[in-house]
């Protein structure tokens, strides 16, 4: 078979995988609108993963009750509190229901709908702490969680009580770094804080008042989506009259709720118990890592070809190309790609393309640059046998230096493939369930970090020791 | 009949001059032999007559076929004129046969089955029949400079260029690769030889050319050369040698 019907194929394959993905994203939006809801992934009561692995809590209670009521239909994306909104600014989703306060600067961006909780933001330090009051926080750390209206009171009252701030990404490293001594004390909403001591997640002494009050509401793009705005106020009227609104604030934060829960379960048992979660986020991690590498590899050794080119327009393309790659973070990349190009361009992705477009653009550079390594390692003189033959370029290319280079190349694929897989758990950030994020979600349940982290970790190395050796025994046979 | 056609062939590395002028004509079926002290430009000439090297003045005519001209499709060229190298350079990847048939097979030139018929023949010319499925690694030098010539006979070239063949071989080794290139001779081969074996040029050369600082000294018929040349450069280089 020729290098051109085997290219065919191999794009064939490609188009045909992105070409699924794609179309998983878009299937049922033909018929009647779905409104995409984003969503935090953990900020109990309002949204959190229960132990039965169900995505549960008084938003989400809210929202399906509401859209029952109103019949219409909606697709969650859980995407962390900053990502939602990014994601709702960026018109990646069209509402976003995380608990949000109804502030005067959101209301600048966004229409919010009536209001269906009020809470404040809350100071509390653990149980058996010294601190007091706000005033004993003088010279201490406190850990806020950013973009929470949390975050703005804490940063306006830390000149006044002399207290530094530590700031985090979710609720749960919020509450393990207080736990761990970093920080005395924490801030967020009242009623996260209530849920987590009531249900004996984690004991807390409440600190001062309740600052900054305000109404929890579902956000849309302002001047967008303006009947979902409407079929969720009529919705929330109809509950608060039915009752049924009151049974679901009462679900959560009621005395049914304040049940202490098993803590400290053994690392067994929490293995056993979260065995779905965490096969789930690992085949997510290994899908992910399979797809963007292949696709990294085909484009990698075009680049590669180019940075070993005659031609230095083709050359200096490519190196420009592995410049601005290795010169910016994954993280960045990936918040470019899936927030900052649909803002800029309109166009839109679904979170797995996002993620599989962002490893493949950062792979390919490194494998270009592995491929352009083995390529100059391969002996002059080949080249030279080669023409002296009469072989064209590509025969040359083909049939002496690729074989030789793939060779000298491999071990370099294998580590840069193993990158590219640890390299997934960095999607987490643009709401892709994967194996870290699935560490996440459990811990902002279980707060067991201990046990969790060990066994995600133990899945890794596992993973990654299995898929090593078995690439080495491959290569050895080549 | 003129294969070869050198005219005021230059060629620098940089600053350095490495060709200043160099004349040359070569008939079918003559066999060349060039000498000179390292550094002279010998091995550089011999790799620009296949266009390994790119060259900055003059002109190289393969068969009325200009070099120099960049509308010129060297790799067509290329196959009428095969180049045995000092390190061999056999493709480490691929058996001897696969060596040997590499190139007939992917420029069409022949079937699978006749290139692997061809390689036999050749293998057998060169004494290394029974190493056809072995890889390169597996042989000494000599053995692997046998199946360079014969992947090199493999196209059918009209021009044999050698480039220094026995230069990284034991003692030992060097009889067995200067005996397979005396068939050659025989055959009535045209051929180009950078050679250090004085003894193997004045037996096979039809003319043997003594280069020095990028020029050509002087040429002459090897008994003139060797025992009565005109030149001092080339009296106190054979002194040195032989």
């Amino acid at each position: 078979m020729s290098i051109y019907k085997k290219m065919v194929k191999r794009f064939g394959i490609l188009f045909f995988i992105l070409g699924f993905l794609l179309n998983r994203g878009t299937e049922v939006s033909a018929q009647e609108k779905v409104y995409i809801i984003g969503t935090d992934t953990t900020y109990a009561p309002f949204e959190y993963v229960d132990e039965e692995g169900d995505f549960v809590g008084i938003d989400m209670d809210l929202l399906e009750a509401i859209a029952e009521d109103q019949g219409f239909e909606y697709e969650l994306r859980i995407l962390g509190f900053n990502a939602a909104v990014q994601a709702l600014e960026s018109n990646q989703v069209d509402g976003v229901i995380a608990g949000m306060s109804i502030t005067d600067e959101r209301k600048e961006a966004f229409d919010f709908t009536d209001p269906y909780y009020s809470s404040g933001s809350q100071f509390a330090v653990l149980e058996d702490s010294e601190v007091d009051s706000l005033e004993d926080l003088e010279g201490k750390i406190v850990a806020v969680k950013t973009g929470t209206t949390g975050f703005d009171v804490a940063t306006e009252l830390s000149e006044e009580y002399g207290f530094t701030l530590n700031v985090f990404e979710d609720s749960v490293n919020m509450y393990e770094d207080m736990q761990v001594g970093n920080s005395v004390a924490v801030v967020e909403d009242y009623p996260v804080m209530l849920y987590a001591h009531s249900t004996g997640r984690i004991r807390l002494k409440f600190i001062g008042e309740q600052q900054a009050v305000a109404d929890n509401g579902l956000a849309v793009n302002k001047g967008e989506n303006q009947e979902l705005l409407q079929m969720f106020n009529d919705g929330l009227a109809n509950l608060r009259a039915s009752g049924e609104y009151e049974e679901i604030i009462a679900r959560y934060l009621g005395e049914e709720a304040l049940e202490e829960e098993n803590k400290n379960q053994n690392i067994i048992v929490q293995f056993i118990n979260n065995l779905e979660p965490l096969m789930e986020g690992l085949w997510q991690t290994i899908w992910l890592s399979f797809v963007s590498f292949f696709i990294a590899l085909i484009f990698g050794v075009i680049i590669g070809l180019m940075r070993t080119s005659d031609v230095s327009l083709l050359n200096i393309l490519a190196q420009i190309y592995i410049d601005i790659m290795r010169g910016s973070p994954l993280i960045v990349l990936a918040f470019f790609i899936y927030f900052g190009i649909p803002q800029m361009t309109g166009l839109k992705f679904n979170a797995n393309i996002a993620g599989i477009i962002t490893l493949s653009l950062n792979a390919t550079a490194y494998i270009a640059e592995i491929v352009r390594g083995g390529i100059q390692a391969v002996n002059k003189g080949q080249v030279e046998a080669g023409k002296s033959l009469g072989l064209t370029n590509s025969i040359t290319m083909r049939r002496i230096i690729l074989p030789q280079a793939s060779k000298i190349a491999m071990p370099s694929l294998i580590n840069q493939f193993v990158i590219t897989l640890k390299d997934t758990s960095i999607l987490s950030v643009i709401g892709i369930v994967e194996l870290t994020q699935t560490g996440k979600i459990i811990i902002a349940r279980t707060y067991q970090s201990g046990s969790i982290w060990l066994i995600i970790g133990a899945m890794y190395i596992i993973l990654i020791t299995v898929l090593t050796k078995l690439s080495n025994r491959l290569e050895k046979e080549l | 009949m003129t294969i070869i056609k050198v005219d005021n062939l230059q060629k620098s590395f940089g600053e350095n001059e490495v060709l200043k002028s160099i004349n040359l004509e070569v008939n079918k079926g003559e066999v060349i032999c060039i000498i000179g002290p390292s550094g002279s430009g010998k091995s550089t000439f011999l790799r620009c007559l296949n266009g390994l090297e790119s060259v900055n003045g003059g002109h190289i005519k393969i068969d009325e076929n200009d070099l120099t001209d960049h509308s010129t499709r060297i790799d067509i060229i290329r196959q009428n004129i095969g180049m045995v190298f000092q390190q061999f350079n056999l493709f480490p990847h691929l058996t001897v046969a696969e060596n040997i048939t590499l190139a007939p097979v992917e420029l069409k030139k022949m079937s699978k089955s006749e290139a692997y018929q061809r390689a036999l023949d050749l293998l057998e010319m060169v004494g290394l029949e029974e190493k056809i499925d072995d890889y390169p690694d597996s042989l000494s030098g000599g053995q692997q400079q046998r199946v360079a010539i014969a992947r090199a006979l493999a196209m059918n070239p009209e021009v044999m260029l050698f480039d220094e063949p026995t230069s990284a071989l034991d003692p030992e080794m060097v009889g067995e690769v200067l005996g397979v290139m005396k068939k050659l001779v025989d055959e009535g081969m045209t051929m180009v030889i950078v050679t250090h074996e004085m003894g193997f040029a004045r037996q096979v050369a039809d003319r043997v050319i003594f280069m020095d600082d990028g020029y050509i000294v002087e040429e002459n018929v090897p008994d003139k050369l060797f025992d009565e040349p005109n030149e001092i450069r080339t009296q106190t280089f054979l002194d040195k040698v032989l």
